[in-house]
């Protein structure tokens, strides 16, 4: 079970292609492991099976006829649960949303769908991707699988959590301000927020209209291209959508890294923040690893972070008050404590505070643009500190605001966390690679290469 | 009722807040101290010609 449960989308899909592997066995089985191992994570709330097996039995009658969708025909995906699933509940993990029964599917799943992709799940999420981890909610927050004591990063908390511990080979996550790339630092996996507009987000809960993105979690680099690739699209009905082309985010993967220049953004975690040792070792690193490669590295400076957070944080908090107003008018009760805290200073966001925040957020991406020029990508920290304890509400607190995601939700910047090894405690540490706008083809070059040269995929929790 | 209480209540009901439990309008107070620090970290000295980001765009079907 264990080979089956941690195969690569990719290899999988090789598997059900050629018939060696049949999507509604490869589907139970992996439901199967779920149902043994979910009560320790929490990575779901709510099993579809019966959606999952009509899919895969789908899929399975397709493929013996002959026709094969591509790479993810046949293979199980989980879904954070602020993305509509059309007949399921979309919760967003709150009371407010327990019985929001979704009338359609959100355009991201009609695309997971539409390329024969089983959804298995509706999966754990931080309360309206915002207020986590909370214990006052009708579900439990997902837990980490490396150490179920540890937080898993949020707010696509049951993606990260549900990829590591093997349920799926691929799942979809929402990031405003890192919520697909905190997950995927703190659970050793791959998460990607690619350019703004590049992913449609009809049909998912919104928390901040100009900072939203939808992006794959994947275990592999390869595997994130793949189902970046099915995602990805212009879409009339999102008023953010970018009209461009969709290239193969595949096709460099193999190129390395030679002559490719590579930015290092050391301020963010050396001045502007001083991060754990471990993440900083694991960064310098992986830094030294692409220069053996072959890249030509130098140092960038986009000037400081708490610049481009404190913009975030205006436009996060005006947008997200104006989707809750109405809620936290009626039903302030419903909320966990954490989510209410976090919305509530929206209230005070004047229109001038807001537009103020609009210009800077104009200026700072002039500044980010200005200053990758000179390279290709840009390597930064992702989180500052490994993975803390779930339960100590403090320490989740301090380790939320420290990071180095949120420049890039503001400057729309593809942005993607990569494993970088385990932290001396056995959690895992990560670091972010950056692209210049639409350009997620050279992220994943560069990722790929450095993931070719090191083990940390092969590497999965033991889970007892 | 404390007057800061009442104060509270008050403010609150200008937001349209007015089902908070008194516990919540300690959060709603902390709130508006948060608030205030987020709005400090934005600078407001900018050009009249500096232009927002914008997501709007005129749609090109009209």
């Amino acid at each position: 079970m264990t080979e089956l449960a941690y195969l690569t989308l990719a290899e999988a899909s090789e598997r059900i292609r050629n018939k060696q592997l049949s999507p509604v066995d490869y589907t139970q089985a992996l439901l199967g492991r779920s149902d043994d191992h979910d009560t320790k994570f929490n990575v779901f709330l709510r099993q579809t099976p019966e959606v999952a097996l009509q899919h895969a039995r789908q899929a399975e009658a397709e493929l013996q006829a002959g026709k094969w969708r591509g790479p993810l025909h046949g293979i199980p995906i989980g879904l954070k649960d602020i993305i509509d699933l059309d007949g399921i509940p979309t919760t967003g993990h709150s009371k407010i949303l327990a019985d929001n029964l979704a009338s359609s599917d959100a355009v991201v799943t009609q695309r997971l769908k539409e390329a024969g992709g089983v959804i298995v799940g509706k999966l754990s999420t931080h309360e309206f991707a915002i207020g986590g981890p909370s214990f006052d909610l009708p579900w439990p927050p997902a837990r980490n699988g490396w150490n179920r004591d540890y937080f898993p990063g949020g707010s696509s908390s049951g993606s990260g959590a549900g990829l590591a511990v093997g349920f799926f080979p691929a799942a979809l996550g929402t990031d405003t301000g890192g919520s697909v790339r905190n997950p995927a630092s703190m659970c050793g996996i791959v998460g990607m927020k690619a350019t703004y507009g590049r992913v449609s987000r009809r049909g998912v809960l919104p928390l901040s209209y100009s900072l939203d993105h939808v992006g794959p979690m994947t275990r592999t680099v390869t595997d994130n291209a793949i189902l970046l690739g099915i995602i990805a699209g212009y879409d009339p009905a999102d008023p953010g959508s970018a009209r461009v082309e969709v290239p193969d985010f595949t096709a460099d993967l193999g190129r390395g890294v030679k002559g490719l220049k590579i930015g290092v953004i050391r301020r963010f975690y050396r001045q502007d923040y001083d991060a754990d040792p471990e993440i900083t070792k694991g960064i310098e690193d992986a830094v030294q690893i692409l220069a053996d490669l072959g890249a030509d590295i130098q140092e960038i400076d986009p000037g400081p972070i708490v610049d481009y957070a404190s913009a975030n944080r205006v436009i996060l908090m005006s947008e997200a008050y104006s989707i809750h107003e109405h809620w936290l008018q009626t039903r302030p009760g419903d909320y966990g404590d954490l989510a209410r805290e976090r919305i509530l200073p929206g209230a005070f966001m004047r229109a001038v505070d807001y537009m103020h925040a609009l210009r800077q957020r104009e200026v700072l991406r002039k500044k980010f643009s200005d200053c990758m020029v000179p390279v290709d990508v840009a390597i930064t920290a992702s989180s500052m500190d490994p993975a803390c304890p779930i339960e100590d509400a403090e320490a989740c607190e301090r380790v939320y605001g420290r990071q180095a995601r949120a420049p890039f939700n503001l400057t729309g910047n593809p942005a993607m966390a990569v494993p970088t090894g385990f932290a001396s405690t056995g959690l895992p540490l990560s670091m972010q690679i950056i692209g210049k706008p639409f350009d997620e083809t050279t992220v994943y070059r560069v990722a790929r290469a450095y993931e070719q040269a090191t083990d940390w995929v092969s590497q999965h929790p033991e889970l007892g | 009722m404390t007057d800061n209480l009442h104060h509270l209540k008050a403010e609150a009901q200008r937001f349209g807040l007015t089902q908070l439990s008194d516990p919540q309008l300690a959060q709603f107070a902390n709130a508006k101290a948060a608030a205030e620090r987020m709005i400090d970290g934005i600078p407001r000295d900018f050009h009249a010609y500096d232009e927002p980001a914008h997501v709007y765009r005129a749609s090109e079907e009209a």
